[in-house]
């Protein structure tokens, strides 16, 4: 090779170089820029779900319509994004609180009902038996018998003064007009006495030990 | 003045208050209502003659029958008591009637009362009472075991006495009509 031509060669290795060395430095730059971008975009996507989680999340607790299943599944929702926020993790710790009382009250209710449906079923076979001792009374065969009978009957009142109220006639507007007032142990008598029973059972009032306080009868 | 101009304006609402009380209308079913309550009241006490009247009701049970009797009726009332024979008709308080009446002297004693109805019917009066009269027609039967029988069948008028009454109970107010009994009439007796 001549000399001269070893001076180009070196003069074309030189610029080959060079702009290698450029194309390298570009690449490592366009290379960078595109994490960057990337991380950003990641950040960014994380701050969005991050303010989305807390915006449910206090929808939630403001939440006075939804079932509480409804927003047991939201609250599911959150915590399946994974997102390792303190602000989010205080409101899920909130959330569950709230949910945990909303919870507890409604199977308080829910309890509260069962008993009330026992109570209304119970006073309805109350009223029943009671009605069905008064035919009793009054049906007795003798006077020992229907004063057994008043003996049996008269423990379900909390005492032999429970008075006894007969509605004679009532209007639409529930204005009630009422006999003279009597008292079961006097209403018991009268059973016997009359051999009939002169009104139905309207309303059975009981007091705190479950015995009844106030008898309503209706002609 | 003022004063005196005050007393009238008082007493002109306590007159006022006590027309309305007095004027006050009842629809004709409660008036209904009233009306079979005070029949009832009748029958109640028919039912209770008879078992003061049958000599196999315990006297324990006859003086309890007799309290609740005697409830049904106006304190001072009477009730006349007619025979075939004698003239007059004498009148006893409720309680002696009664009395008279388990101590009469027949082994057995049977006393329906039937036919029982208004012959007044209830009017509302000045005083805010109602009264009216109620008509029954007695049958008494008393018999000895020694064959004895006496039988006479009276005709009786009822006085009925209806008022408005309020009480106190459990704590609330219950407004009822007191339906009482006053006077019985010997109207007349035959066999």
């Amino acid at each position: 090779m001549s000399t001269m031509h070893m001076k180009v060669f070196r003069k074309w290795s030189l610029f080959g170089i060079f702009a290698l060395g450029l194309l390298t430095v570009s690449l490592t730059q366009t290379g960078c820029s595109g994490k960057k971008k990337a991380e950003q975009a990641a950040a960014e996507d994380r701050a969005r779900q991050i303010e989305r989680a807390k915006q449910m999340l206090r929808e939630i607790l403001a939440d006075t319509n939804s079932s509480l299943e409804a927003k047991e599944a939201k609250l599911d929702q959150v915590r399946s994004m994974n997102l390792n926020d303190p602000e989010v993790i205080q409101l899920i710790a909130e959330v569950e609180a709230a949910l945990l009382n909303e919870r507890q009250a409604l199977e308080k209710q829910k309890e509260e009902e069962a008993k009330a449906a026992a109570e209304k079923e119970r006073r309805a076979k109350l009223k029943q038996d009671l009605e069905s001792r008064f035919s009793a009374i009054a049906m007795a065969s003798s006077i020992e018998e229907a004063n057994r009978q008043i003996e049996q009957t008269l423990p379900f009142f909390a005492s032999a003064q429970v008075p006894v109220l007969t509605i004679i006639a009532m209007n639409g507007e529930g204005l009630k007009d009422y006999d003279r007032p009597s008292t079961i142990r006097k209403f018991l008598d009268y059973l016997k006495d009359q051999k009939q029973v002169p009104a139905q059972i309207h309303q059975i009032r009981f007091n705190e030990a479950g015995k009844i306080s106030e008898l309503e009868l209706i002609k | 003045m003022i004063r005196f101009a005050s007393l009238l304006l008082v007493f002109c609402g306590l007159s006022l208050t006590s027309m309305q009380a007095q004027t006050e209308t009842i629809s004709p079913e409660r008036k209904k209502a009233i009306d079979s309550l005070a029949l009832e009241k009748v029958r109640d006490l028919s039912k209770y003659i008879s078992l003061v009247g049958n000599k196999s009701t315990p006297f324990s049970e006859a003086q309890r029958v007799i309290d609740r009797a005697v409830e049904l009726f106006t304190e001072d009332a009477q009730i006349g008591v007619s025979s075939l024979n004698r003239k007059e008709i004498r009148y006893f308080t409720v309680r002696r009637y009664f009395d008279h009446l388990m101590a009469l002297n027949y082994d057995k004693v049977t006393i329906e009362w039937y036919n029982i109805q208004y012959i007044s019917d209830l009017e509302l009066q000045p005083d805010g009472r109602y009264v009216g009269v109620i008509t029954i027609y007695q049958k008494f039967t008393g018999s000895s075991e020694e064959g004895l029988k006496y039988e006479d069948t009276t005709k009786k008028d009822i006085t009925i006495y209806v008022e408005r009454k309020q009480t106190q109970i459990g704590g609330k107010t219950i407004d009822f009509w007191d339906v009482l009994l006053g006077d019985i009439r010997v109207a007349h007796t035959g066999r």
